[in-house]
């Protein structure tokens, strides 16, 4: 059930004009979860075994690491558990593809099996935010949740479940004790955040995706300009379907009388790019920030280490994001993008003199050149678009004139966001009229196609 | 305990007052963008004018031409292609001669390429609200019963011609499985002249995409600029090659042919008679034209069979109509169409037809009498 289509509009007013009165009973939270699991199980009603399976593992996990004295042994069941379960669904094919191809090349006449499985939708996910649940409460950040219902609509909050924001049980997991408030704002904020994210998504993400997807499909047919210009829209549709998926996710949450973290901060104003990744699916950063680079010594063991423990991350996030050579190629490239931005961030002449345009532009071409490999089909298709972009004329790219419009008024949006004229775009005629040409837009030019998430397979 | 929220990247923030005004100024636009664009829109109707071919799945302009027509004309004929006139010039259409004969304009060519009576029924609830005090003349094609699947009882799904108006639940159609998203569109269109209007833009203007999509085959094209403020006049020549059936290679045919008790098609042909008479319209069916050559001996029989239930089904609900005969081979383009002379002869003969001429006369009382 995806955000934009209206088997979700008519699930959530089902499901809000029952919680409504329903929160000022004590069945509010049984409803929800029953909310979230129905929403879940849409997709397929047996990865509903997996997460209840995964939720009820930590819940218990964490009740015997509250009572024994082995936490640490707890908590290495809880991380085996998790990991094997993704390791199983996400990267089980990608593993034994690529054993097979190591056996055949050493002449070992074996084949593994490849499981074959479907990856369960937002396993990533919610896996991660179970996670940190666990890890937190071992540091004793937190303190254990009594109630099983409470822990399982924590896991499984349909707003959040499937792509995030990867939710902190000291965040959201409090907003789920005691009976949620609803006031005005809740409801005119959801709604902006909903429409907004809802524009991202149907108006520009799958509007660029037209174009993208084409040129992807077969870069071996088009040259340079287009090639550039195809990553070019990617960069942008990539940050509309993903910020657009959170800002809908935020406002239904909104709406129900939670406030889930901010994901996406105008990434492409970004003049760094440790600057990018603070602006970046926020809540992915910080999670592994917090689970991974800090606990790896983070900055504190000199620079080799730093640059170690950075680039580690930076690799495991990329391949986070898939079970595929070219994510980690994706990670990889941030990682030493990081470590010689790092050092060149740090000189006086870049900090001084360089403007801040500049390192603005420079931060959003690497991060783009970053997504060919996002995007591209394979490892030897992301080679073949590099290749071309530097050996093949600028033929006529044929980029509808109208994607390049609305992507350079999103980002002047951005910069006049955060610039001084701010006040400018508070003022309500703007406020307005934004809102209005969202809508208009939304009900005149977009077909109703039911694209999914692009962060949907991770 | 409390939660800061920051609330986004942006300052798209609206409070109830904000809404309210935002709801308020989308009624208006709801409301009178469609009537603006009847004025700014150029909507030429020249003489004998029909819908432009490549607009027939444009209901709102169907509309639109109904308002103008209501004016100009005391008659309405409304059917598929064969009123339409697919293989001849606006000139020689039914409409035409009939007003040729009668010495004046009486009556419109109101002909939807590929309409059924499912989606006529449709056509004429939803959007043919202007079609009221007139008298209509109703052509039944019975190529539409000639077959289960075309009578929409198939049970594999399958595309057929003006799907958006035909019943979206009830009867439920096994070959009709609209999205639930597609269902949605649908009903606001029927019910918002709004929704209807954008399609109108898309078709006229967009080559029928939406505008996304028209982008990428027309990159650096301004939107703006094709919305030129003209609906198109139609060509005027025929739609497919004026020639006869034969010469056309057309083989004899096996229509299995209906039961009418059963057939959807012919129950939506008579909700839409009770539709136009609930909207004090004087109702006169034309069954047919038919080619009777283009069939084998045992279809012809059950043509027959079928064709006579349904006059008899006309008599005893007292509604005039004319069941046009058997024409000379030669005037047949195809099953159901004619050619210029077709059209010629139909008129002829329906302008000498008592029952015809009674209806005229029943029109020509009430419109004295509304004097």
């Amino acid at each position: 059930m995806l955000f934009h289509t209206w088997h979700f509009l008519i699930f959530f007013l089902i499901v809000y004009l029952i919680y409504l009165p329903l929160r000022k009973t004590k069945f509010w939270l049984h409803w929800l979860l029953v909310a979230s699991y129905f929403f879940y199980g849409w997709w397929n009603p047996l990865y509903l075994l997996l997460i209840v399976y995964s939720t009820a593992l930590d819940y218990f996990v964490v009740l015997w690491m509250e009572r024994s004295p082995k936490k640490k042994f707890w908590l290495t069941i809880s991380i085996t558990n998790n990991l094997l379960l993704l390791g199983f669904f996400k990267y089980g094919d990608f593993v034994t593809t690529n054993l097979n191809i190591l056996l055949f090349r050493l002449g070992v006449p074996f084949t593994i099996p490849a499981p074959g499985v479907l990856l369960p939708v937002g396993i990533s996910f919610y896996t991660f935010q179970s996670m940190s649940y666990t890890i937190d409460f071992y540091r004793g950040n937190i303190k254990r949740e009594p109630s099983f219902i409470r822990f399982a609509t924590f896991v499984s909050l349909f707003s959040q479940l499937v792509a995030g924001p990867i939710e902190r049980a000291r965040n959201l997991l409090p907003q789920l004790t005691g009976r949620p408030k609803i006031f005005k704002e809740n409801i005119t904020d959801g709604l902006s955040l909903f429409f907004v994210g809802l524009f991202k998504k149907v108006a520009l993400a799958d509007y660029l995706a037209l174009y993208v997807d084409k040129v992807y499909a077969a870069p071996a047919l088009f040259d340079g300009l287009s090639l550039i210009l195809a990553t070019f829209a990617f960069g942008w549709q990539i940050y509309f379907d993903f910020s657009g998926y959170t800002d809908m996710a935020r406002g239904t949450a909104r709406m129900l009388g939670f406030n889930l973290m901010l994901n996406f901060n105008n990434p492409y104003l970004a003049d760094s790019l440790g600057d990018f990744w603070k602006r970046w699916h926020i809540s992915l950063s910080t999670w592994f920030k917090d689970y991974v680079y800090i606990p790896l010594g983070g900055n504190r063991r000199g620079k080799f280490n730093t640059y170690k423990n950075m680039f580690l991350t930076m690799v495991i996030s990329g391949l986070w994001h898939g079970a595929a050579w070219t994510f980690v190629i994706w990670g990889f490239l941030h990682a030493v993008g990081r470590f010689l931005t790092r050092e060149l961030e740090r000189t006086e002449f870049y900090v001084e003199r360089v403007p801040k345009l500049v390192k603005q532009l420079f931060t959003f071409t690497f991060v783009t050149f970053t997504w060919i490999f996002f995007r591209a089909e394979s490892l030897g298709d992301a080679t073949l678009i590099i290749k071309r972009v530097f050996t093949t004329g600028l033929k006529d790219p044929n980029l509808p004139l109208l994607m390049l419009v609305l992507i350079f008024s999103i980002w002047l949006y951005q910069f006049l966001y955060e610039s001084r004229v701010k006040s400018f775009l508070k003022l309500v005629p703007v406020r307005v009229g934004v809102i209005l040409f969202i809508l208009l837009y939304l009900i005149m030019f977009t077909t109703s196609g039911d694209e999914a998430f692009i962060y949907f397979q991770f | 305990m409390k939660h800061s929220f920051i609330f986004s990247s942006n300052s798209i923030k609206l409070s109830w007052k904000n809404w309210v005004i935002v709801a308020a100024l989308l009624s208006v636009i709801f409301c009178f963008i469609p009537r603006l664009w009847s004025i700014l829109e150029k909507f030429d109707t020249p003489r004998d004018y029909r819908l432009p071919y490549i607009l027939s799945n444009d209901y709102w302009l169907f509309n639109r031409w109904c308002k103008r027509a209501s004016v100009q004309y005391p008659i309405f004929i409304m059917g598929d292609s064969v009123i339409w006139g697919q293989y001849v010039k606006r000139e020689d259409t039914l409409s035409h001669y009939l007003n040729e004969l009668a010495g004046k304009g009486i009556s419109a060519n109101m002909g939807v390429d590929g309409i059924h009576p499912a989606a006529m029924a449709g056509l004429v609830k939803y959007y043919g609200k202007p079609i009221s005090n007139k008298g209509v003349i109703l052509h039944l094609n019975p190529l539409w019963m000639s077959s289960k699947k075309h009578d929409l009882r198939g049970e594999e799904e399958f595309r057929f011609n003006h799907p958006r108006l035909v019943p979206l639940l009830f009867p439920r159609l096994a070959c009709y499985r609209p999205s639930l998203t597609e269902r949605i569109g649908i009903l606001a269109e029927r019910s918002t002249p709004f929704f209807s209007w954008i399609n109108h833009i898309k078709m006229n203007y967009f080559d029928n995409m939406a505008i996304q999509n028209w982008t990428i085959q027309n990159p650096y094209k301004n939107p703006l600029k094709a919305i030129t403020l003209k609906t198109p006049i139609p060509e005027n020549k025929p739609k497919s090659k004026p020639i006869t059936w034969f010469e056309r290679g057309m083989r004899r045919q096996d229509f299995p042919w209906v039961k009418i008790e059963e057939s959807f098609q012919w129950s939506s042909f008579k909700k839409m008679i009770k539709i136009l008479n609930s909207r004090n319209n004087k109702v006169f069916v034309l069954l047919g034209p038919f080619n009777p050559y283009i069939l084998t001996e045992e279809s012809l029989n059950r043509y027959n069979i079928m064709r006579s239930r349904m006059e008899r089904w006309f008599r005893e609900n007292a509604i005039s109509y004319y069941s046009v005969p058997d024409l000379p081979s030669k005037y047949y383009a195809d099953a159901s169409h004619t050619l210029k002379e077709g059209y010629s002869k139909i008129a002829e003969e329906l302008l000498k037809n008592e029952s015809f001429q009674k209806w005229l006369e029943s029109l020509k009382e009430e419109s004295k009498n509304e004097r």
